[in-house]
């Protein structure tokens, strides 16, 4: 498969389960299992990101799908987890920088309105949509260019949901390049600019999003179950 | 009432602390002159002195159970320090122990100066500020990356091969055998690390089958079995060696120097630099931490060279203090290690707990063997106690306590109403369950 992303485009990912959606942004993001081959370029300059240590400082920032068990450190502070991946910058000769990681903490909070009693709260007592917004802020703690989002709205709330498509639009406006990947029929048709469709590892197609409608998307996801997803749609 | 009762609870290891050494003054005999004996600055120091060693290696235990690991071979690790220390001072020429340490000087040495100018040289290149945009890049050119570190090194590494090749052909120094010892036991620690992160095998395996190697590298290098190398400070080894095990100023005994000083060095690494956090972060999830871009790698790997390099210098108080080194020297210390780190209140599987935990757990044993000896109780009797303390002070910690409590509140109040037939439906809530809801009612309290 090969795909472009430009700037402040959302591409979204769409296909049926184990369509090997999560595999191609943990290949990008650098997490390797197994074998991996072909080649990514940034801005026409080919790189290798063979860690997420490479990926995020290249600019690319993975928010996975799974937070609990791969976004969030559930025993610390809403701060420690939102500062994790910045520490590092914002460190000097190893020494953590309190006030840096507190101000960005806070700076995040307010900016996805994370509701919480501080930036001290334990991660593990707020809700789905809320430690969602943390796994976010977490990542744009670091200035990316490049926003991959697996499942982003995954069991959290209705309000929380509209705010998340709220702050992805924004994040497009603002230039980033996004790529969600989505189980959700409408939203994968709300959010992307352009569609890509999976079907058993493969790019089964690409579509604008003129062309995009439920029924096109299940054609391309699931090609022998064609008359079936008709039925659906009708 | 309920702010101090939290305070209470989250202090409850001090007031343990504190409550053994009350037992201990009350219980206390007393000399002839009406002193009290438990209390007197003499007994104090003297615990102090002997929780040194097993401290020492509770500390680097502590940083590697916090990254949800664990090191068997502390133990052993320590007890061929106490061998090759013990040559080192005693033997003149080439022996086992020059042979292997000086390479192993040079090779750490070298690498922690090269390592020490990279860091530096990273520190400087890299700003403070992250508001000026993006993450900025921070590829040190090669020169500084590589080129200047890498000469330092081999400066170093070849000061360190000319400073210990004099001492060879007499017998090694104070100085010498604090480099020598504790460099080879970080290469042993480094092998774990490499086994665990490289090799990917469990952390218990590997440091396992280094606990059993270690001690035949041990016997091996002492040349017989049951070998022990005795040392005569004045006699067959430098006066000078005297020096670990007298009093700092006549204040402080010099091995306990050792271990304050690394539970105050690493306990600042925890709180205070990028090292710390990634510790905590590993041990608390470490997918998350490997997703984040933290060299999960790295900070494991020096988890256990840390871990290593303690037990040598534990390995060396030990000879000065017991004046000999001898390859099973440290059997059993490693569960007492465990064991101390347990009772401070970190958790076994990682991400929970600190120093000053350890701290007070080390000082809990040290102790209660003080004041059952004070006693004359039987020294089996103070293992039977020890056991008791570990499991009271592990139910006693926050999330044990709450769920049984929880349960039996439950089963007071839902016993009775409860249809048998139905009551496997709702059984007592899990344990997390339990913890969850305990802690939901502290954060709304």
């Amino acid at each position: 498969m090969s795909f472009e992303l430009r700037r402040g485009e959302i591409l979204g990912i769409g296909g049926l389960l184990g369509s090997g959606r999560t595999e191609i942004l943990e290949s990008i993001f650098g997490v390797s299992r197994g074998w991996r081959c072909g080649s990514i370029a940034i801005d026409g300059a080919a790189v290798a990101i063979n860690s997420p240590a490479d990926a995020s400082r290249l600019g690319v920032a993975l928010v996975s799908e799974d937070r609990k068990e791969r976004g969030l450190h559930l025993t610390a502070s809403i701060c420690d987890n939102v500062a994790l991946p910045s520490i590092s910058a914002l460190s000097r000769f190893g020494l953590r920088s309190f006030a840096g990681e507190r101000a960005l903490a806070t700076e995040m909070v307010k900016r996805l309105s994370v509701r919480c009693s501080g930036i001290g709260q334990n991660v593990a007592t707020l809700s789905g949509g809320n430690q969602q917004k943390v796994v976010i802020g977490k990542w744009l703690g670091t200035a990316p260019r490049i926003l991959l989002l697996d499942e982003p709205t995954r069991g959290i709330d209705i309000g929380a949901k509209q705010e998340i498509y709220r702050l992805i639009f924004d994040l497009a406006v603002q230039g980033l390049g996004i790529i969600v990947v989505t189980s959700e029929m409408p939203e994968l048709l709300l959010l992307s600019d352009r569609i890509l469709v999976m079907c058993e590892g493969r790019q089964t197609g690409l579509l604008a999003r003129e062309q995009a409608t439920q029924e096109t998307v299940m054609r391309l996801a699931a090609p022998g179950m064609a008359a079936w997803s008709q039925d659906a749609a009708s | 009432m309920t702010a101090l009762f939290r305070l209470l609870s989250r202090t409850k290891l001090y007031w343990g602390l504190l409550l053994i050494c009350l037992i201990g003054a009350v219980t206390s005999p007393q000399t002839s002159a009406g002193h009290n004996i438990f209390l007197s600055y003499g007994n104090l120091t003297d615990v102090l002195r002997q929780v040194s060693i097993t401290g020492l290696v509770a500390t680097g235990m502590t940083m590697v159970i916090l990254l949800g690991g664990i090191d068997l071979s502390v133990g052993s690790v320590m007890g061929f320090s106490t061998v090759i220390c013990a040559m080192l001072l005693t033997k003149p020429g080439w022996t086992t122990a020059s042979a292997m340490g000086v390479p192993a000087a040079m090779l750490v040495g070298g690498a922690a100066v090269a390592l020490a100018a990279r860091f530096v040289f990273a520190g400087l290149a890299r700003g403070r500020d992250v508001s000026a945009g993006p993450r900025r890049e921070i590829a040190l050119s090669r020169w500084r990356s590589t080129a200047i570190p890498g000469l330092l090194g081999l400066i170093a590494a070849i000061a360190i091969a000319w400073w210990t090749l004099n001492q060879v052909p007499t017998k090694f120094g104070v100085l010498g055998v604090l480099l020598m010892a504790p460099c080879l036991a970080l290469v042993l620690g480094g092998i774990n690390g490499l086994l665990i992160v490289t090799g990917r095998l469990q952390p218990f395996i590997a440091t396992l089958a280094m606990m059993v190697s270690a001690l035949g590298i041990a016997r091996l290098t002492a040349g017989s079995d049951n070998a022990v190398v005795p040392v005569y400070t004045g006699t067959n080894a430098t006066e000078a060696f005297e020096l670990l095990r007298s009093m700092l100023w006549g204040v402080l005994p010099v091995p306990s120097v050792f271990f304050l000083a690394a539970i105050i060095l690493f306990g600042a690494m925890l709180r205070f630099t990028t090292f710390g956090r990634y510790a905590y972060a590993i041990g608390g999830n470490v997918e998350a931490a490997k997703l984040s871009g933290i060299k999960v790698a790295q900070v494991q790997l020096s988890a256990y060279l840390l871990s290593g390099l303690l037990a040598g210098i534990a390995g060396v108080l030990f000879v000065a203090q017991y004046r000999q080194g001898k390859p099973d020297a440290g059997a059993g210390l490693e569960l007492d290690a465990i064991a101390a780190v347990v009772i401070g209140g970190t958790s076994l599987m990682g991400g929970r707990g600190g120093l000053a935990g350890t701290f007070v757990g080390v000082l809990i044993f040290g102790l209660l063997s003080d004041i059952l000896q004070l006693q004359n109780i039987d020294s089996n009797v103070q293992l039977v106690m020890k056991g008791l303390i570990i499991v009271c002070t592990v139910l006693v910690q926050e999330q044990n306590l709450g769920q049984l409590v929880a349960r039996w509140q439950f089963r007071r109040s839902g016993a009775a109403h409860v249809d048998p037939k139905t009551a496997d439906a709702h059984r007592l809530p899990s344990a997390a369950k339990a913890q969850f809801a305990r802690e939901d009612l502290d954060e709304a309290s």
